[in-house]
């Protein structure tokens, strides 16, 4: 007979486990956290820098007006 | 109780207590199980029930009990792999790939149920994910416990015994009785034998040891 941890890995055990209702809560991976860090607010963290380091004080709503003109000129 | 010689089960050994409904006793008997398999073998105890009452339950107590936090079935691949005792996994009502890997693994499931509307629904809804589990592994052994029932009750273990006949389980001999030592355990740290050892819910748990025991 096989043993559990054999069966656990065949086809069958994997079709098993994905008819299941709801799936596993996978903890986040490196590359996850990398992309969810890039964005500030909906601002990408190099933008949001920049301007910090401008020292100006400058609300959301202008980083995300800075952001579409940023993209309009292909700088972003 | 006889020595642990005298009886069939073999470590390492997987006990998982499931059921497809809330309220159906999972983390009660889970406690209660765990504290006296503990004093004879040496157990861990994964709680993935999102509730987490016996993590709160084990919070509570002097001597806690080994337990892991456990929730993706690589990892409890890997535990199982490299543990050679016994693990107890507290399973939520719920149907996820985790809790399915864990059935898989298992090779004693425990189904406390009452004789609920609710949970006599929920056992045929989980019976058609224990067949599945059993398509993976033929050899786990499902037992439903009889479980939270009136004092007086009679019909439910024999009824339940009647029907299992034909079916992917069996039933324990044992039945726990509800009783008001079962309730408060979570929030005392202690279960029903250290509670009170000489009551009836704690000989209705130890015959259940036993026939864990017996029938692994």
């Amino acid at each position: 007979m096989r043993n559990k941890f054999e069966a656990l890995n065949s086809d069958r055990a994997k079709e098993v486990m994905a008819d299941s209702h709801l799936k596993e809560n996978k903890p986040t991976t490196t590359k996850e956290k990398t992309k969810k860090n890039q964005m500030v607010y909906g601002i990408p963290v190099d933008l949001a820098a920049a301007v910090d380091a401008t020292g100006e004080s400058l609300s959301s709503f202008a980083k995300r007006a800075m952001l579409r003109l940023a993209k309009e000129e292909d700088i972003f | 109780m006889n020595s642990l010689a005298d009886f069939k089960l073999k470590l390492p050994f997987v006990i998982v207590v499931a059921h497809q409904k809330g309220g159906s006793g999972k983390t009660t008997t889970c406690i209660n199980l765990s504290v006296e398999l503990s004093k004879l073998l040496n157990t861990t105890v994964i709680d993935a029930d999102s509730l987490k009452q016996f993590t709160t339950f084990n919070s509570k107590r002097k001597e806690p009990l080994n337990q892991k936090h456990i929730s993706t079935s690589e990892a409890l691949e890997q535990h199982l792999r490299a543990d050679d005792g016994l693990t107890i996994i507290d399973l939520g009502g719920y149907d996820s790939d985790f809790s399915r890997a864990a059935l898989i693994l298992s090779d004693m499931i425990i189904i406390p149920m009452s004789d609920s509307d609710n949970d006599i629904d929920g056992l045929g809804e989980f019976m058609s994910i224990l067949e599945k589990t059993q398509s993976v592994r033929a050899d786990i052994k499902p037992f439903v416990l009889v479980n939270r029932v009136h004092h007086a009750d009679k019909s439910t273990h024999n009824d339940l015994s009647a029907f299992a006949k034909d079916k992917p389980f069996e039933v324990f001999d044992t039945v726990i009785r509800n009783n008001k030592l079962h309730t408060k355990m979570i929030f005392t740290g202690e279960n029903v034998v250290e509670k009170k050892p000489t009551s009836k819910p704690a000989k209705e748990i130890l015959s259940l040891v036993k026939e864990i025991l017996t029938k692994a």
